[in-house]
């Protein structure tokens, strides 16, 4: 924004001439359409309830939809124009900012870079067809659609802050609005208690990493001078004026953030909570773009977690005690892998589809965590997009079942639904397989690359950790096979009388195949690049040149083929289980029931987190109050500096009163005195002047004849 | 020849009675005779000066009538007159408004000279 945005700028950015400078007012744009869209929708909402208006959802949704189109469309023509500036040689990180509090290094920043670029057209993409799909979803019998897209616009621009921003203020002030817009949405069935509960677990949640961030980002404030711009940070890392060593605790701090926007391990109890809101939310807020909000904080900030020497992302080792090393990318490779594993086990247990999508989130974000933090930084981001494709594409698909089966999320009451709904059966089919890891479909290549890079880091237990995460894929592969056994084939187990299953309609098909082919797209795309003699076109070594972390895994086959065995085991044990050995597997399930509780628990996360807060946080906030209300204001405030201080002014006023009002009221009476016998000299009456004449007349001259006498002088 | 210190101790006695009447005499009248007895005490001075620098200065007879002292005294006297006749109108007139000339009584023109 080094410029004020103009509406000419705005059509030079159409007619193909984008100077450096009009990117930045560009990406500016992109934020304030679908902003000032969200304020209009609320105000308009405001008219509806209060004015009566006549509630209009095609106009609501054609401005919720409009506004995002024309960002995304911005966002488009603004990807191009880097890319072609790209080629020809303009710098990488083109960034501008505008004061945001006047006096202090503190502004408001925006970058475009290759990072931003790329996670802005996952979000122009994906969001455009998720908005389309919402206008048709919450058209049928949703009177506050208006609110609905309201919220939805100011995610969208939030995002797009987000993903935009340049500083790490910038990035806190719309990580915070990302909260705020996810809070609004997961409680968009307010009047449901379960949905505003939600609500407040998640925006509770994410407070806890927030507080990290916040925390984070004043620790390196002070590491750099207050200059928090990430262009700055990595100059700084750059010209080795900072390391990672001395980003050791700050960068814990803001992986605390991120743990708690991308739900991981403690703090992923939200996420399946947050399947409260409608389903396009759950599409675009909670698998695809929101949740990736913290590791795309973590990719924007890897110059804090590793020494980056020749495309080799190295971790720091930093000796905290004696022998004992803990640099931050372990810490973010074991939680991310440990979250992997535990959302792939709560997936497998889960009854409910839109929850057994969230625990799979889960376990996803927790595959690209622990890939960031093995330092595999362009896996991770691959991952992202294949992940955020897929993942959209699987919750529109459990929406369109949700919405033909009258609101079940049951998938004990589906069953047999391919017959019925074969647009939808194949696109989640699409999905689950890309989600499964089958080769040759995109989640395979993304997920066995942030493996790969795993194995051939430094961290701590890295061989541990791959093979956790393979075992991991395998369960993976099983609960989406399962998934989609259960749901689209089998036995009908719905509701014959009361549902009739058909496919959607074609609003709702639409974002369907648009995003089915998206994946099939991504699939051959990433596949394309794996061929020997092709590598140019891989989209992982793409993504490394681009970030310049890390080099390409393409060409690892032992890896491969290990990462696909166990895919494809994965999905045919669970095919061949729930077709044709059932009854084993029921058998199988009686034995494990205590370990399927345990999962159904969540491994008694959260609950540990309740009785943190009931027996821990609360007791000793209830100590704190009592020895704040009894010691501190009775004690120390009443008695010594109340009383203290009333003695004090006692003492002082009387010092005042006698000592300060006594000498000046002592001067007082001397001068009243001195004049009251001084004025008798002053009579009126010439005679007495006359004799004080000649008295003093008469004393002058025997005193001058004395001295003469004398010779005094 | 009497000397002049004789001449000056006639001066400074006839100064002090006339200042000690003008300190201690309440009648105007008597105020009037101390100042005529300052003022001669004055010409007494002059006059003897003058005497005693032309007596000493007489080998020089070319300068001696410069010494005109007696000069100062003359109008001294015409001055004296003048108050004096002036002084004994303004008496007059006192006496007429106020019943008296004690100029201790006199003094409707001062502020307020109450003395506490």
């Amino acid at each position: 924004m080094a410029e004020a945005p103009t509406t000419l700028k705005i059509l030079e950015a159409f007619t193909g001439n984008v100077s450096v400078d009009n990117m930045i007012v560009i990406a500016a744009w992109t934020i304030f359409i679908p902003m000032l869209a969200a304020v209009f929708l609320i105000f308009w909402r405001y008219l509806e309830i209060y004015k009566g208006r006549e509630v209009n959802p095609k106009f609501s949704s054609i401005i919720g939809v409009g506004s995002i189109a024309i960002s995304s469309g911005l966002s488009i023509i603004l990807a191009i124009q880097y890319f072609v500036n790209f080629v020809s040689g303009s710098p990488t990180y083109i960034h501008g900012s505008v004061p945001f509090i006047v006096g202090t290094k503190l502004t408001w920043e925006l970058m475009v870079d290759p990072l931003s670029i790329l996670m802005s057209l996952v979000l122009a993409v994906i969001g455009l067809f998720i908005h389309i799909y919402a206008s048709d979803y919450m058209m049928h019998g949703e009177p506050e659609i208006t609110r609905f897209f309201a919220f939805m616009n100011f995610f969208t621009a939030a995002m797009w802050g987000f993903v935009y921003a340049g500083n790490l203020i910038t990035s806190f002030v719309f990580w915070e609005l990302l909260g705020v817009s996810s809070y609004f949405l997961i409680g968009y069935y307010w009047h449901k208690a379960s949905a505003s509960a939600a609500g407040m677990k998640a925006f509770l949640y994410n407070k806890v990493g927030d507080v990290g961030f916040m925390v984070g980002i004043f620790t390196v404030m002070r590491l750099t001078g207050g200059d928090v711009s990430y262009v700055k940070i990595m100059e700084l890392v750059h010209t080795g004026a900072l390391s990672a060593n001395d980003f050791l605790l700050p960068s814990l701090l803001i992986f605390i953030g991120a743990v708690g926007k991308s739900s991981q391990f403690p703090l992923f109890g939200w996420l399946p909570e947050a399947m409260e809101g409608p389903t396009p939310v759950s599409a675009l807020l909670h698998s695809s773009t929101m949740v990736k909000a913290g590791l795309f904080l973590l990719i924007r900030n890897f110059m804090t977690f590793y020494d980056v020497n020749n495309f080799h992302a190295t971790l720091p080792t930093v000796s905290w005690f004696t022998g004992f090393y803990l640099p931050t990318g372990t810490v973010i490779t074991w939680i991310g892998a440990i979250t992997a594993l535990l959302g792939a086990l709560m997936a497998l247990t889960s009854t409910d589809i839109k929850r057994i999508l969230a625990f799979s989130t889960i376990s996803q974000l927790g595959y690209i965590a622990s890939g960031i933090g093995a330092g595999a930084t362009s896996p991770a981001f691959y991952h992202i997009v294949s992940h955020a494709t897929f993942k959209s594409l699987l919750f529109l698909c459990a929406g369109a079942v949700i919405h033909n089966l009258h609101h079940t999320q049951d998938i004990r009451e589906m069953g047999g639904l391919f017959r019925h709904m074969k647009i939808t059966g194949i696109t989640m089919g699409i999905g689950l397989i890309a989600l499964a890891g089958i080769p040759p479909f995109s989640g395979f290549w993304s997920k066995d690359s942030i493996i790969l890079g795993i194995a051939n880091s430094n961290v701590e237990g890295a061989v541990f950790l791959q093979w956790l995460e393979i075992v991991t894929a395998f369960i993976t592969a099983f609960y989406s096979m399962r998934m989609f056994y259960v749901v689209f084939l089998g036995e009908e187990r719905f509701d014959k009388e009361k549902v009739i299953p058909r496919d959607s309609s074609k609003l709702m098909a639409i974002p369907l195949i648009g995003v089915a082919s998206l994946v099939i797209l991504e699939s051959l795309w990433f596949s394309i690049g794996y061929i020997p003699g092709l590598e140019s076109l891989n989209f992982e070594k793409i993504l490394g040149d681009l970030f310049g972390v890390h080099p390409s895994t393409a060409g690892e086959v032992e890896g491969w083929l290990i990462g696909s065995l166990f895919s494809i085991s994965g999905a045919l044990a669970a095919l061949l289980f729930y077709w044709k050995y059932p009854d084993t597997l029921q058998a199988i399930r009686q034995k494990l029931l205590w370990a399927e509780d345990f999962i159904n628990n969540r491994f008694y996360v959260d609950k540990s987190i309740y009785g943190f807060v009931d027996y821990v946080a609360m007791p000793t906030a209830e100590a704190l109050k009592t020895f704040d209300y009894n010691v501190i204001d009775k004690l120390i405030i009443n008695d010594i500096v109340f009383e203290g201080a009333l003695m004090t002014a006692e003492e002082s006023d009387r010092f005042d009163q006698n000592i300060i009002d006594g000498v000046v009221n002592g001067f007082a009476a001397l001068t009243r005195s001195t004049a009251r016998y001084g004025r008798r000299l002053q009579d009126g009456i010439v005679r007495n002047y006359a004799t004080l004449m000649m008295v003093s007349l008469a004393v002058f001259l025997i005193a001058f004849g004395v001295s003469n006498q004398l010779k005094l002088f | 020849m009497i000397p002049l210190e004789y001449f000056v101790a006639l001066s400074m006695v006839l100064f002090s009675v006339g200042i000690l009447g003008i300190l201690t005499q309440r009648s105007a009248v008597r105020l009037l005779f101390s100042i005529e007895l300052i003022l001669n005490s004055a010409n007494i001075n002059f006059v003897a000066f003058n005497s005693y620098l032309r007596s000493t200065a007489a080998s020089n007879a070319a300068v001696s009538d410069q010494y005109l002292g007696w000069a100062f005294a003359m109008i001294v006297v015409a001055i004296a007159a003048a108050e004096a006749a002036i002084a004994l109108a303004i008496f007059i007139s006192l006496y007429r408004n106020f019943g008296e000339i004690s100029v201790l009584d006199i003094f409707s023109l001062a502020e307020n000279t109450e003395v506490d």
